[in-house]
Order: structure tokens, then C-alpha cells, then sequence
């Protein structure tokens, strides 16, 4: 099952080898701003995420949701893994 | 009109606003859409001008369309739009012809003929040549396929992903090419394709350069035959008959806001509402002049302070008495370089260290830069005898219109630029009938673009800028343009499709 502490794992480790920060600043509630992720990082992200979660993050939803810390990020990413279940 | 409601208002009728609203209306045939601009005609760039006395008709853009092969990207998305038949595309033979001193190097249009000849003319870079093509194939691939690498119907390799982004993604074009090459020439041969995104060598980043190449080369290019405003009046038509409507000579005064919404436009001819405005207009010009104070735009303010405009350009447009290619302009492009290849690039990093001076900054644009030549006759024979000369150059040494001072210095622009033409193709001298000029300012005049880039944002090897638009406040907005989807048709086009594709009705 997919969960925001599954996903966040993964991202973390890909923010730790892509970016130079401190490990202990990769939380689930840093901002994105801080991690200085540029459009490329986002690609490389959106990949990643799409080949190990099997979730392909519209390249945009950065752009039109309002996020901004990285439980935000894994939360979508859940989100869109789990099938919305039809309720009677 | 006034009081009409319409589903989405596009600030700026670009060709990526354009691409983006004919693509909307073909997707939602009942969508009504609404597109200002100030201009008199559509495109944006992507627009002509004529001077009937010369019965010339000149090109604001260089129409280069990459990605026009099979597989390309481009040719993909006009077929969709069922434009290709419409468009009477010209394939050219040549990628460019490039010229030094008395000697031409014709390259072909096909990514292996290049390596050859190239492997030809310099024995001595072989092992970097064939590093270098490697690298466009894969890298520049994998650069090109991004939107499909997005949605999952391109698998790219993930250790060349990662490879690229720790050993490429940091370096400059300079970089890149001077740890493959030590021959001036040719280093200056390969980074010409920066031209085409508003980069010199010392400007673009490495890696998505290679994606340049691989998109105008590996995937092959093409112009339209009657230019850029040809496609642009297609895309207008299409949206018309849709019932969209496009207003010019219009401009957009302010964008409208309903707490933190987006509710409409003002403009010179009245208010219109909608709950999604597309802003096709220079980022920095939309900030500081379409919103409202009081909006908490800081955040996105202080993002854009990274995104830097890529070049301006300095055009000189000729007029010949006979056809170009009969009087020695045989190829449909050429590329012109110094007589000493390594002086120009350290000759623009000492323009701009010592502020702009003018002296030096004419020196290093129009004296030692590579220059592009456009034998538009050669293309399409009904806009005219015309060849057009464009050069990458900075606003920073140009004085302001409507001064002495400028209309000498756009003199002083045609006289080196054209000088330096006729030494290369010498048939030229004395069939020039016209010469006209347009410098930075002049972009600025018709596009409002920052810095009157033709090419929208710089990507350099410091990307951050590049999310200026990520989190932005205020609901309904949507940025679309080169600024956003990179320079060249073929980005406006792909970042349309995408802006489409995830278009929902409010």
C-alpha cells in the first residue's frame, strides 16, 4: 500500500542525492521552496515517482495545487495512487 | 460584448496562445474564448511585416520549426490540429551552411551526415565528435521526449537520467564543448544551434542544449512556405470558427481579481469576465503592469527575480535586385563566423564586465559573433527577394528610441552586419536595394517582452527561475508562453498541448 511515509521516502532519498542539503532538513514539513528544486529536479521527481509508485504526476499539479511542503507532495501522490472508491 | 461571459480570456494572442486555444476549441467545440492583443495582427513573434514598395514581406521570427520529421514532436501535434496540408511546409537540404574566411561548409540536414562531415573536416576531434553526437542521441533525447517521459509513454534510462542531471545539468555549452574540442571553429560550429533559443555558448546550459540539437537535427526541421504569420492566421482562423473571437489593437490594462480568483480583463475596449485568463505576455511586464496592488504577489515576484531573459536579437532585413541564390546566397540558412573563432565568446564576458560599453559590446555582437543568414527568397519566392541577418545582441548598449543616437547606431548595426555578409557571399555587393533594421527596442515595442528577448526565458545552468509560476496566488491564471515552455515553436507548441490536455471547464 501506498502511504505518505512510503512516498516520502523515496522523495527524500532523491532530494538527498540530487540537491546539497542537510539531511536532517529533509522533513516531511519543509517547504519545497527550500529544497531549490528547479524544473528539471520536478522532471526527475515526477519520473522517478511515476517508475517506483507507478503514479504519473500531472507535470503541471505543481503548478495549479498549492503545494508547498513535501507532506503536501507525497499526500498527492497517494491521492492519485488509491483508486477513489464509488460510494453507493 | 461587454457583458459577456466567457470561459477563458487569453491576455496576448503569441503563437503559444494560439496553439493553446485552437487546441482548446478543437478538444470543447462549445468553449468560448476570447483573445486580446495590442498588436494589429496575430502571432506575437511569429508574425510578418511588408513594405509593398519592395514588394517584400519580412519575418519577425526566424520560423525554423524543429521536431518536423518523423517522431518529432511538432510534425505530431499538426496533424492533430489537420494543419499539415494547410501549411505547405519546405524542408531545406542543409541544416546550415557555414561559412569562415573564403570557405563554406555546407551541413547536411541529417544528424550522421553532420558527424561525418564534421569527422571529415576535423580528423583531429574524431573522438570527441563521436562523444558529442552520442551524447545528443541519448541525453538530448531523453531531454526532447520530457512530456512523455512525464506521462509514461517514453521509458528513459534511468542511469542516463541520472548521470545527466549530476555531470551535465551544472555546465555551460563553453563547458561542455571545450572539455570535448580544443578547435575553435568547430566548438563554435556546434554551439551555433544556441542561437535558435537565444543563447550563446557562455549562456545556455549543456544539457538542454543538447536537446536543441536533437530537436533541430535529429528531428528534423522545416519552415512554412508564406512564414510564421501564415501559421499564426491559421491558428486565428480556427479559433474564429470555433466562435472565438480576437480582439487586436486592443490592450489589456489590468487583470481582474474576486478575492483570490481571477474574474476578467480590462481593457481599451471594455471589461470582459472570465474564470480562467491565460497570461501569453513576459512574465515580469504581467507582474509589474496587468495586476492590481495589493495582491500577494512578493513570493512569485521574488521567483522571477531568477528567471533572466534570454538574448534580444539585432535584425537587418535586405532587399536584393535579384534572387539571392543567383547572385551567390545559395543555402536557405548560413552561419557566419569570425575570421578568429576563440575571440568572440571572452570578447561578450568583457562587454558585459565592463557595464555595456558600447564600443565593445558592437565589437563582440556584430564583429565576432556567429551571425545567421536567412535567404528567404530561397523559401517561399512570393514574400519577395529577401535575405535576413539576425544576430544575438544585448538592449543594454542600445540608447533609446527616437534619439540621434539610435538612428546612428542602427546604421553603424547594418553597415557591420551587411559588411560581414558581402565578404562571405561578395555576389551580394551592389544589389541591395533595401536595408532596414530592427534592434532590441523595437521587439520591446511590439511584444513588451523583458529585455525585448525574442526567446522568452534563458535556460542556463541555474534552472530556479523557471517555477516562477508554481503556487501562483491567485486562482484561474495560467502562464503560457516561451517563458514558460521554452524558446522555439516547437515548445510553445508542446506546452499548449499539455496546457489543453489538462484544460477543465470552471
Amino acid at each position: 500500500m501506498t502511504t505518505v511515509d512510503s512516498v516520502f521516502s523515496i522523495v527524500r532519498e532523491l532530494i538527498l542525492e540530487l540537491k546539497d542539503v542537510d539531511e536532517s532538513d529533509v522533513t516531511l514539513d519543509a517547504s519545497i521552496e527550500a529544497m531549490e528544486f528547479d524544473s528539471l529536479d520536478f522532471v526527475e521527481m515526477q519520473v522517478v515517482v511515476q517508475k517506483k509508485i507507478g503514479v504519473a504526476l500531472d507535470p503541471d499539479a505543481f503548478a495549479n495545487r498549492n503545494i508547498t511542503t513535501l507532506r503536501q507532495v507525497c499526500e498527492l501522490v497517494v491521492e492519485l495512487a488509491e483508486p477513489v472508491e464509488a460510494t453507493a | 460584448m461587454t457583458s459577456a461571459s466567457w470561459d477563458a480570456i487569453f491576455v496576448g494572442a503569441g503563437i503559444t496562445s494560439l496553439a493553446c486555444a485552437a487546441m482548446l476549441v478543437k478538444r470543447d467545440p462549445g468553449m468560448r474564448v476570447l483573445m486580446i492583443d495590442k498588436h494589429i495582427v496575430v502571432g506575437g513573434y511569429a508574425s510578418t511585416f511588408s513594405r509593398p514598395k519592395q514588394q517584400a514581406v519580412f519575418d519577425c521570427s526566424l520560423h525554423k520549426l524543429s521536431g518536423m520529421n518523423e517522431g518529432g514532436n511538432l510534425i505530431r501535434i499538426l496533424r492533430d490540429l489537420d494543419l499539415v496540408d494547410a501549411l505547405e511546409l519546405v524542408y531545406p537540404q542543409d541544416y546550415f551552411c557555414a561559412y569562415q574566411g573564403k570557405q563554406a561548409l555546407p551541413l547536411a540536414n541529417d544528424a550522421e551526415r553532420v558527424e561525418r562531415q564534421l569527422t571529415e573536416r576535423f580528423a583531429h576531434q574524431a573522438e570527441g565528435i563521436a562523444t558529442f553526437f552520442e551524447q545528443v542521441r541519448s541525453y538530448g533525447r531523453n531531454g526532447y521526449y520530457q512530456f512523455q517521459m512525464l506521462d509514461g509513454s517514453f521509458e528513459p534510462d534511468m542511469a542516463q537520467l541520472r548521470y545527466a542531471h549530476r555531470n551535465l545539468k551544472h555546465k555551460t555549452v563553453h563547458q561542455g564543448l571545450h572539455e570535448l574540442f580544443d578547435d575553435p571553429y568547430l566548438i563554435e560550429i556546434l554551439a551555433a544551434p544556441g542561437i535558435y533559443v537565444g543563447g550563446y555558448c557562455e549562456d545556455l546550459g549543456y544539457l538542454y542544449y543538447l536537446h536543441v540539437v536533437y530537436a533541430t537535427l535529429n528531428r528534423g526541421n522545416a519552415y512554412v512556405r508564406g512564414s510564421s504569420q501564415h501559421l499564426s492566421n491559421l491558428l486565428a482562423q480556427r479559433i474564429e470558427q470555433a466562435g472565438g473571437q480576437i480582439l487586436l489593437s486592443t490592450r489589456v490594462q489590468a487583470v481582474l481579481t474576486d478575492g483570490d480568483k481571477v474574474s476578467g480583463v480590462r481593457t481599451d475596449a471594455g471589461t470582459f469576465h472570465a474564470p480562467r485568463v491565460f497570461i501569453n505576455a513576459s512574465p515580469h511586464y504581467a507582474l509589474q503592469h496587468l495586476f492590481e496592488p495589493g495582491l500577494k504577489l512578493a513570493p512569485t515576484r521574488e521567483k522571477l527575480r531568477a528567471l533572466k531573459p534570454a538574448r534580444s536579437t539585432t535584425t537587418v532585413y535586405l532587399v536584393t535586385d535579384a534572387a539571392p541564390e543567383q547572385l551567390g546566397l545559395i543555402h536557405s540558412e548560413s552561419m557566419l563566423f569570425a575570421d578568429d573563432p576563440a575571440a568572440a565568446a571572452p570578447a561578450r564576458m568583457r562587454a558585459e564586465r565592463e557595464g555595456h560599453d558600447a564600443a565593445l559590446c558592437e565589437e563582440a555582437f556584430w564583429g565576432l559573433s556567429p551571425i545567421e543568414v536567412t535567404n528567404y527568397h530561397a523559401l517561399d519566392p512570393d514574400a519577395g527577394k529577401v535575405v535576413c541577418i539576425n544576430v544575438l545582441d544585448s538592449i543594454a548598449h542600445w540608447p533609446q528610441r527616437r534619439t540621434a543616437d539610435y538612428r546612428a547606431k542602427k546604421k553603424r548595426a547594418a553597415q557591420v552586419l551587411v559588411e560581414r555578409l558581402l565578404r562571405h557571399v561578395p555576389g551580394l555587393r551592389g544589389h541591395i536595394l533595401h536595408t532596414e533594421v530592427a534592434t532590441p527596442h523595437t521587439y520591446v515595442r511590439f511584444t513588451n517582452n523583458t529585455e525585448g528577448s525574442g526567446y522568452g526565458a534563458m535556460v542556463g545552468t541555474d534552472l530556479k527561475g523557471h517555477v516562477f509560476h508554481h503556487g501562483f496566488p491567485i486562482e484561474g491564471v495560467q502562464f503560457l508562453s516561451a517563458w514558460v515552455a521554452g524558446p522555439s515553436y516547437e515548445a510553445a507548441f508542446g506546452y499548449a498541448e499539455m496546457k489543453a490536455r489538462q484544460w477543465r471547464r470552471a
